[in-house]
């Protein structure tokens, strides 16, 4: 058993959102980080925490993955964010070598960051919880 | 202590029948009861107690697995079914202790379905002969 990719599933399950994509303007997802001077609005996502549940002798995990929509407009930002929502809450990641059990939002991203030039940019999107076992 | 001689529940093996109890176990617990007779006289200033038997109950709680292997375990364990059952604390190598009840009786059982979280299946058994210690 390897340990699970649960970055490449999010993105699988995230990039194969149409309207999602649509209203990005393309497959802007991204972990950990975007590339540098992306233009907006793009999805960022990474690892928030979480680990190895070790509760039972098959092997579980439960990872907290913040999964967020970066945008000038804030509007748009609040949009995105429901289009990630649309695309994880309650839905069945594929993750090879794992049973994705749960994927359910826990708790919700909101901020404004100050760019350069009065620019502000509106990071809207969620902590997702991921439940995964070892098949 | 050495950490290998400290006893986890990781290596725990066990059966009922032909079902595997412990590959999504989270608790086993073994419970010996001595029943006693209260042989105390109304004049006596302490109480007086005879051993007369032993009742045995093993309480187990598992993650509740909807597949094959879990709706068999389902099925052969309704309040009334019996089988043998089978604790080996430290596995099943050589010299492993092994405890055994040829006739253990499944007393109750217990699935609870939270909204945000594994189903849990919680079963306890009554043991309708000798609880035995051996080993492997």
């Amino acid at each position: 058993m390897t340990l699970a990719n649960t970055g490449s599933a999010l993105y699988a399950r995230l990039a194969a959102g149409t309207a999602l994509t649509a209203e990005l303007g393309g497959t802007r997802v991204y972990e950990a980080l975007a590339p540098q001077g992306q233009t907006c609005p793009y999805v960022v996502y990474f690892r928030a925490g979480g680990g190895d549940d070790n509760s039972a002798q098959r092997r579980t995990r439960s990872e907290n993955w913040v999964v967020k929509g970066v945008s000038i407009d804030q509007a748009q930002a609040r949009r995105i964010d429901a289009l990630i929502d649309d695309r994880l809450h309650e839905a069945e990641l594929t993750i090879t070598g794992w049973d994705n059990y749960q994927t359910a939002r826990r708790t919700d991203v909101a901020y404004a960051e100050p760019g350069e030039g009065g620019v502000v940019y509106w990071h809207r999107g969620g902590t997702y919880r991921l439940n995964i076992g070892a098949q | 202590m050495a950490k290998a001689n400290r006893i986890f529940g990781r290596d725990l093996y066990a059966t009922i029948g032909t079902h595997l109890l412990h590959t999504d176990f989270t608790t086993f617990s073994t419970n010996e009861d001595g029943q006693m007779v209260d042989l105390s006289a109304g004049s006596d200033t302490y109480s007086y107690w005879k051993f007369l038997r032993e009742s045995t109950t093993v309480e187990y709680e598992s993650y509740f697995s909807g597949d094959s292997l879990g709706s068999a375990l389902r099925a052969a364990t309704d309040p009334g079914d019996s089988g043998t059952l089978t604790i080996a604390p430290q596995g099943t190598a050589a010299s492993a202790p092994k405890f055994e009840c040829t006739e253990a009786l499944i007393k109750t059982r217990r699935i609870d379905y939270p909204f945000d979280n594994g189903c849990r299946m919680r079963i306890t058994f009554q043991m309708n002969a000798a609880w035995d210690e051996t080993s492997y």
